[in-house]
């Protein structure tokens, strides 16, 4: 053997799991030419090696001949069958949430969400959902307030306005400027606010396919009209407009 | 490269553990005594034995199992280092 290389706990137990899933399978095909075979109830590893720590994970590192003092990992995985897997498992409903990766949390941040278990939105929501004080169990100053809002500009990131098309239109006899587009107004607590070369615009309707402004006849776009759609607070959409 | 960033092939040595599990089971035929009419057989198997490991971690940190049965039976004065491997099976019929 040579390069003997560090691994994750976690990689290897998939690993494991890997192999005694095919252990299963090849004991299956032996089963159809004999007629009785066995079924691998239990498998456990122990396995010599020495833990580290680079400051963010532990890995191990298998231990060689001649190196003494080696921890003792003992691996035991039992049997389950896909039935229970499928009647233990509960589904999540709807779009998987964002990863904590995906949250713009600073390095320390993350670090010490992973380091408690965090590893999701849904972690997290559960967490608070048991009213647990982040603070009291992190070293950081964790907010839930301050990362429900990087919650919401990660879910906005995944679902970004885009505008297919302005158009000229009337409203009431009125003319009124027509967006339309994907994902342009989905808070429903908070109103687009529009702003046609800098001044306020109304917006007669709005929803996640069209927003419908009302432009004010005493001062019509021009040649060269800059219109700023602030949809939410995480959705901000500059255009220019030539009429 | 960093040690936990190797990637190299299994060590020929070296069995995949899916290979080696089936091997550790005992294949008997069934004990049959005609004359006073019975009939034995092994119905479960409860094995544990040293083993020796290859432990390959690619470049994504996949970690590939390979093992072994203790290779050499002769007294060195560096001795391999010897993991366990416990496998409870139970012999099942198969499906008609």
């Amino acid at each position: 053997m040579s390069a003997n290389a560090a691994w994750r706990l976690e990689d290897f137990v998939d690993s494991l799991v890997v192999e005694l899933d095919k252990t299963r399978e090849t004991l299956a095909v032996k089963a159809i030419n004999k007629p009785l075979s066995y079924s691998v109830k239990e498998v456990a590893l122990d396995v010599n090696a020495f833990p580290s720590y680079d400051g963010e994970r532990v890995r191990f590192l298998t231990a060689q001949p001649g190196e003494e003092g080696a921890s003792k990992l003992t691996i035991q995985l039992g049997s389950i069958t896909d039935q229970q897997v499928r009647a233990s498992t509960k589904l999540r409903e709807g779009e998987p949430t964002p990863s904590i990766e995906e949250l713009g949390v600073d390095d320390e941040t993350r670090k010490e969400l992973r380091r408690i278990g965090v590893r999701s939105v849904d972690d997290l929501e559960a967490l608070e959902a048991k009213k647990v004080d982040l603070k009291a169990v992190s070293d950081v100053d964790l907010d839930y307030g301050q990362l429900a809002r990087k919650i919401q500009k990660a879910r906005r990131a995944r679902s970004a306005p885009t505008i297919d098309g302005m158009s000229l239109s009337t409203s009431d006899g009125e003319p009124c400027l027509l967006v339309e587009g994907r994902n342009l107004s989905v808070d429903p607590t908070f109103p687009p606010v529009v702003v046609v070369d800098d001044a306020l615009a109304e917006v007669l309707s709005s929803g996640p396919g069209h927003l419908s402004i009302r432009v004010d006849p005493g001062s019509p776009l021009h040649a060269d009209s800059q219109i700023v759609l602030t949809l939410d607070p995480y959705a901000v959409v500059k255009v220019n407009v030539r009429a | 490269m960093t040690a936990h960033e190797t990637s190299r092939p299994l060590d020929e040595a070296f069995l995949p553990l899916h290979e080696l599990v089936p091997l550790l089971l005992p294949d008997l035929p069934d004990l049959v005594d005609e004359e006073a009419g019975v009939r034995s057989s092994v119905v479960g198997c409860d094995v544990t034995t040293p083993v020796e490991l290859d432990v390959v971690v690619d470049e994504h940190g996949q970690v590939t199992l390979g093992g072994t049965p203790p290779l050499y039976h002769f007294a060195t004065s560096t001795l391999p280092v010897f993991h366990s491997v416990r496998l409870v099976a139970v012999r099942e019929a198969a499906p008609p």
